[in-house]
């Protein structure tokens, strides 16, 4: 990991951990922001890699899927956007799906390192840690307040590991 | 508004159109082996890629109508409840999600094994007609979609989402043309450089 | 290329071109130092940083990957590894940013090749064996460039060894790609290892040839496979005809150093001096091993009768270390900086006058006096020196 990867990851973790603790507040105007930034930072990342693939990778094998990427991110953006003016309960659910959804990606990307032979358990550990707490949120959905708290104690765990994992080395092939 | 749509949809199809143009040009000639070597290998990454975008379009336009009609607060579903009928506004709304889910779920699949069926195309596994009537049919029905939404743009959606809408449903038609256009040129080319199909 | 081309199969063809044992191993030394000489081992001898022309992985994972990090990385790789073809070639209906990463894709015979042998003459064993490197590593590592850039060093999945069998047929095998850095290249099943994909156009991993693995450096691999800049079309890498080639346009350009020869032109090779161990030469190149180094220097060693010495980095280090500041250009490695030095600023010179800034800026001394970075002044007092 570069030096200015590390430092991006960490400040991003940092910035999730003040999220969650915000969320744990009680402040209720938390949730329309959270769904704003979220749903523009996807936006942004579509309208970024349809940047990219009009001016480079429509000429390179394979780069008309950066195309339909660009596509993908800007529509889950904009859905992401429209849930602003919903009731708390359901932008819980929808933040906890993304959590469970995390995890799935997580654990298939600790299976694949492991099959590499390479550092897996924290990632596994992420994994696993977010699909028990949408579990968790989805098991005390009728308490919004615990789910609240709940959620939020994952995302300062989800964080706290990632900010671990930046410290490590990690392996890379350039090939020389 | 809809002028300022239509000249960046234009647009981006001429950007689009023009590599295809070019294809389009070199294929009017005679082509040497290598040349042809070069397009089948051309489309097959297409089919694989197209095919993949297919299956991506088809899970996500399900998920968002699920969740759009469970979440959305001016609640399209509450539309048809009956209030005066005897069953109850639950049992109602239930059936009423099933109906949707069982019919977003059947055109989900459609996209779903289309793009399973291009996947495997692209790979050099043989496969039928069947899959293509469902691609043209996807590719009618997203145009006539996309063209409404151009000139129609439905008054409840802000900008950003009736430009996603367009941006969503031109990128399904351009998918499913991509599957037309590259499988049927890409069994020819097939034919003509005599590659067996994998069982 | 690997050491055993750049080490032992340099000696040899320093030998076939005339020059003396002794003369051949500084040259086969200097040729491989290209491969080592890194910020690290420059700080290890406090030699100037500007002077790296290679970059440990440990190096690259620490590199910036904002425009000046690329700039900084492009500069070495580009210059030493992955020299660039033509700055000049067509490409349409691209953008800038496109057309300048398509402009650094490295091939033989280019004009720059020139401009480095060129630039080596005069300057001292030091400078030939860094221009053989250049030289030998055009025709190893075409197709790629040396700068991050998914969009040029990407590779599809369609790999294919081209496999000659022992009844003369032709047979292709399916490469794969692991991406564990521990795991070695296994020859008989194909599995090789190679970097992981990136989809971040400035990846480190899309460096160079990282995504084609080991394969352009093995000699006796033939395979074929699909470029991303290639728009589709197949490319076969012949690496014993290129390998072949390299060693007899390396004697052609040996003997142009040495003065035999009035000119170097591309596209030249010298098959006549070395027609009598092609043979043998091709037989070592289809070694269907990781490593020739015993297969080299066993031949290097029956041309000079003598014994090559194994390659050392220290060697003359301690040289260069008790030198004085006045007296350090006169050492082996002082030397070898200054060659370094200079191919660095021609080559960026070269890409930036052809509008392409992806190598950074280059400045006309001459013109306006000296700007930049303060170890390329070695240069300028170069010149002052031999002009007095």
């Amino acid at each position: 990991m570069t030096f200015w990867q590390r430092f991006m990851r960490i400040l991003g973790s940092l910035l999730v951990i003040l999220v969650a603790l915000v969320l744990m507040s009680g402040a209720g105007e938390a949730y329309p922001i959270i769904i704003l930034v979220y749903g523009f930072s996807l936006f942004f990342s579509g309208i970024s890699r349809l940047f990219f693939f009009f001016t480079m990778s429509k000429n390179m094998v394979g780069g008309k899927l950066d195309l339909y990427r660009g596509v993908f991110l800007i529509d889950i953006g904009v859905f992401t956007l429209s849930l602003h003016s919903i009731p708390h309960l359901y932008v819980l659910l929808y933040l906890t799906g993304m959590l469970g959804f995390y995890g799935i990606v997580e654990i298939l990307g600790a299976l694949d390192s492991r099959r590499l032979q390479g550092h897996w358990m924290m990632q596994m550990a992420r994994g696993i840690g977010s699909i028990l707490i949408m579990f968790l949120c989805l098991f005390f959905l009728n308490s919004p307040d615990t789910a609240v708290i709940i959620y939020a104690l994952g995302l300062i765990y989800t964080s706290i590991l990632r900010i671990i994992s930046a410290f490590r080395n990690t392996n890379i092939i350039a090939i020389q | 508004m809809k002028i300022i749509f239509i000249l960046i949809f234009c647009y981006i199809c001429y950007i689009l159109a023009y590599s295809e143009y070019n294809l389009i040009e070199m294929e009017k000639q005679s082509l040497s082996i290598e040349e042809k070597q070069r397009l089948l290998t051309k489309h097959l990454k297409t089919l694989v890629i197209s095919g993949e975008a297919l299956i991506a379009f088809g899970l996500i336009s399900f998920l968002q109508t699920i969740l759009s009609s469970l979440l959305n607060e001016e609640d399209q579903l509450a539309n048809y409840l009956d209030e005066t009928s005897e069953l109850p506004v639950g049992v109602q709304f239930g059936i009423l999600f099933f109906v949707l889910f069982v019919i977003g779920g059947i055109f989900a699949s459609i996209f779903i094994l289309t793009g399973i069926s291009a996947y495997k195309e692209g790979h050099g596994k043989k496969r039928g007609f069947i899959y293509l009537i469902f691609t043209f049919l996807l590719f009618v029905l997203y145009s006539a979609n996309l063209v409404y939404t151009i000139l129609q743009p439905s008054s409840s959606d802000s900008v950003i989402r009736t430009f996603a809408n367009i941006l969503l449903f031109a990128s399904i038609v351009y998918c499913t043309f991509d599957i037309l256009n590259s499988a049927i040129k890409s069994r020819k080319l097939k034919k003509e450089l005599g590659v067996t199909y994998e069982r | 290329m690997n050491g055993d081309f750049h080490y032992y199969a340099t000696y040899s063809a320093a030998y076939l071109a005339g020059y003396t044992h002794e003369e051949s191993e500084h040259i086969a030394y200097c040729a491989n130092l290209v491969d080592l000489c890194t910020r690290t081992f420059l700080r290890h001898i406090n030699g100037p940083l500007s002077a790296a022309t290679s970059q440990l992985q440990s190096e690259l994972a620490g590199a910036r990957t904002d425009i000046i990090g690329l700039q900084d990385i492009t500069r070495i790789w580009a210059s030493f590894h992955f020299l660039p073809k033509d700055l000049y070639s067509k490409v349409e209906h691209v953008s800038k940013h496109y057309r300048d990463k398509y402009h650094l894709i490295c091939g033989p015979n280019g004009d720059l090749l020139v401009d480095t042998v060129e630039l080596a003459k005069g300057k001292g064993l030091e400078a030939i064996g860094l221009a053989m490197h250049v030289l030998a590593d055009t025709w190893a590592h075409a197709n790629f460039a040396g700068t991050p850039s998914l969009v040029i060093n990407n590779t599809d999945y369609n790999f294919f060894e081209l496999r000659e069998m022992e009844d003369g047929s032709t047979k292709r095998i399916p490469i794969s790609f692991g991406h564990n850095p521990v795991t070695k290249d296994d020859l008989d099943k194909g599995a090789y290892t190679g970097s992981l994909y990136q989809s971040s156009e400035r990846s480190i991993m899309n460096l160079g040839h990282g995504r084609a693995g080991h394969l352009p450096d093995y000699g006796f691999m033939k395979y074929e496979y699909v470029p991303a800049w290639a728009n589709y079309k197949p490319i076969i890498k012949d690496n014993p005809s290129d390998y072949f080639h390299a060693f007899s346009q390396m004697v052609y350009a040996l003997q142009y150093l040495r003065g035999t020869i009035d000119t170097f032109e591309k596209d030249t090779y010298d098959t006549e001096r070395i027609a009598q161990y092609e043979e043998k030469i091709k037989q070592i190149i289809r070694t269907r091993k990781t490593n020739c180094s015993e297969e080299w220097k066993q031949f290097g060693e029956s041309l000079s009768g003598q014994t090559i010495a194994p390659f050392t980095l220290e060697t003359y280090e301690e040289e260069y270390l008790n030198a004085t500041q006045e007296e350090k250009n006169n050492t082996v490695l002082g030397r070898f900086i200054l060659a370094a030095l200079a191919q660095k600023s021609m080559v960026t010179n070269r890409v930036f006058a052809s509008n392409n800034y992806l190598m950074g800026f280059s400045v006309d001394f001459k013109r306006y006096g000296f700007r930049g970075l303060k170890d390329f002044r070695a240069l300028l007092n170069q010149k002052e020196d031999r002009n007095l």
